[in-house]
């Protein structure tokens, strides 16, 4: 079982992708906003964090950039999950410190799939 | 009767109108809160069965919730909105799931009915629903409201073919376009047929030969933004014979975007020949983008046109081949030769930097 923070201002996403991981045998953690999910992700300490990038009062982008600062933090991998579809977009979110990215819409399916791969490959 | 009577009469009889308004307006108050807390309340129970159901659907054990959601009567339509606000966030096996439940619950054939309704929200709720769940047995239903009589239907319509996709759903499009009465703008038609991407192959080819100029002109241009190299013949062919400038422009540029070799010719002859400066602006941006140095010479050869456009696309194509086109422009610039003017002015203009070269390529 593995601890999982995701952070997205969608509730429907949010709902579902708490369901799902939660179905899957994972500890979830949801925040509907920056701020809130990176007080989470201090808290919880995470083996993965799934983050939405346009989120009120701070945003996936900020959020990540805030836990590669910090050294117990830093290796905790990073899944993207947003609308933000363009080529320079991925590139920044890589840039920003994310291990993977997945564009919305997105099937449940196989974010599931990249998520136990991140997972494995980090144990 | 004295006046006093009869003033007495028309004041009761007023006051009698005021409170019964006012009983009425708290009655309405009352019946929409109730309906809006009844609404809540079933959103609020739904949401966790559905949200449940789509998390679990893999395993045998969620049938349960799966019938429940198939067999529950909602009094205030919130299933199918909490569905059709679900269905734009998914894809894959998930969206299925849940336009599989849309089906089963008979809301695909209500909306398909529902398109034919004399009332215009019902008709435009219908094609919205149509569209978001893309149902391919909804585009004949979705196609006959691209001539519905309001604006906002039809242009619902239109995205919500983009979002069925598939062959009849372009072919619809388009045939409607071709018509003299055609009441939709041509731009959204564009948006939904790049939206259906290669499945509109077949119909955009023949919208190639179409009576209609925009149709002729969307469709290159599609073809162009797909990248549909099968229709690079049927487009020079549309570059070197159709009689309207603007489809021509259509077609130099999606040869440009196809960026086949074969067209150079064919493009090479539109910059030599041809009259209009916006079709010979396209030429030469189509063979910047090919980027064969054996074009050299009619770019450079455009570089002497009167028009400062076609200088200045000439130019830009000459840069976009790389050091070889770039050595040619200065060595123009430098020499008397036909066009030194023009280079001259365009590298007075541009000083590109190798930063810039490169993201002009990009």
């Amino acid at each position: 079982m593995s601890t999982i923070v995701v952070v997205d201002d969608d509730a429907d996403i949010l709902g579902l992708l708490e369901y799902k991981l939660t179905a899957a045998g994972h500890q979830v953690t949801a925040e509907a906003d920056g701020e809130a999910g990176l007080a989470a992700i201090h808290e919880v300490k995470p083996d993965l964090v799934v983050l939405d990038w346009m989120m009120p009062r701070m945003t996936g982008i900020e959020v990540c950039l805030e836990l590669r600062k910090d050294p117990e933090l830093a290796d905790v991998p990073v899944l993207f999950l947003t609308a933000k579809a363009q080529e320079s977009d991925v590139q920044r979110g890589f840039a920003a410190g994310g291990n993977d990215y997945v564009v919305k819409p997105f099937s449940p399916r196989e974010l599931s799939a990249r998520i136990d791969a991140l997972l494995a490959r980090t144990r | 009767m004295s006046t006093a009577q009869v003033l007495v009469i028309v004041a009761i009889t007023n006051m009698a109108l005021i409170i019964g308004l006012a009983v009425a307006t708290a009655l309405v108050k009352v019946r929409r809160e109730r309906k809006a807390k009844a609404r809540t309340l079933e959103l609020g129970m739904l949401r966790p069965i559905l949200l449940s159901y789509l998390a679990t659907w893999e395993e045998g054990n969620a049938r349960d919730l799966g019938e429940t959601l198939i067999k529950h009567r909602s009094r205030a339509t919130s299933f199918e909105e909490v569905v059709a606000g679900l269905l734009p966030k998914l894809r894959g096996a998930d969206r299925s799931v849940l336009v599989d439940i849309l089906r089963r619950r008979g809301t695909v054939t209500k909306a398909c009915a529902d398109t034919k309704s004399w009332r215009t929200v019902r008709r435009y709720q219908a094609v919205e629903l149509l569209g978001s769940a893309g149902v391919l047995e909804g585009t004949p239903f979705v196609a006959k409201l691209l001539d519905d009589s309001n604006a906002d239907v039809r242009l619902a319509a239109v995205r919500a073919l983009g979002r069925i996709g598939g062959l009849e759903a372009a072919t619809a499009l388009l045939e409607h376009l071709d018509r003299d009465d055609a009441k939709i703008p041509p731009h959204p038609v564009t948006m939904a047929l790049l939206r259906i991407g290669t499945d509109g192959t077949e119909p955009l080819l023949i919208g190639l030969t179409a009576d209609r100029v925009n149709v002729r002109t969307i469709a290159a241009e599609v073809l162009g933004v797909l990248g549909i190299f099968s229709a690079a013949p049927y487009l020079e062919n549309r570059l070197s014979s159709d009689l309207h400038a603007s489809v021509r422009v259509g077609a130099a540029h999606a040869l440009g975007r196809l960026g086949m070799p074969s067209s150079i010719p064919v493009l090479q002859q539109s910059v030599a020949r041809e009259q209009d400066v916006e079709v010979l602006t396209a030429s030469c941006t189509a063979l910047g983008r090919i980027a064969d140095p054996s074009t050299i010479p009619t770019l450079q050869g455009a570089l002497g046109h009167q028009s400062p456009t076609v200088r200045l696309a000439a130019a830009l194509a000459m840069i976009l081949m790389g050091n070889v086109g770039m050595t040619r422009l200065r060595l123009v610039a430098q020499q008397d030769a036909l066009g030194g003017d023009a280079a001259r002015e365009i590298l007075a203009r541009y000083t590109i930097s190798v930063g810039a070269e490169s993201a002009l390529k990009a």
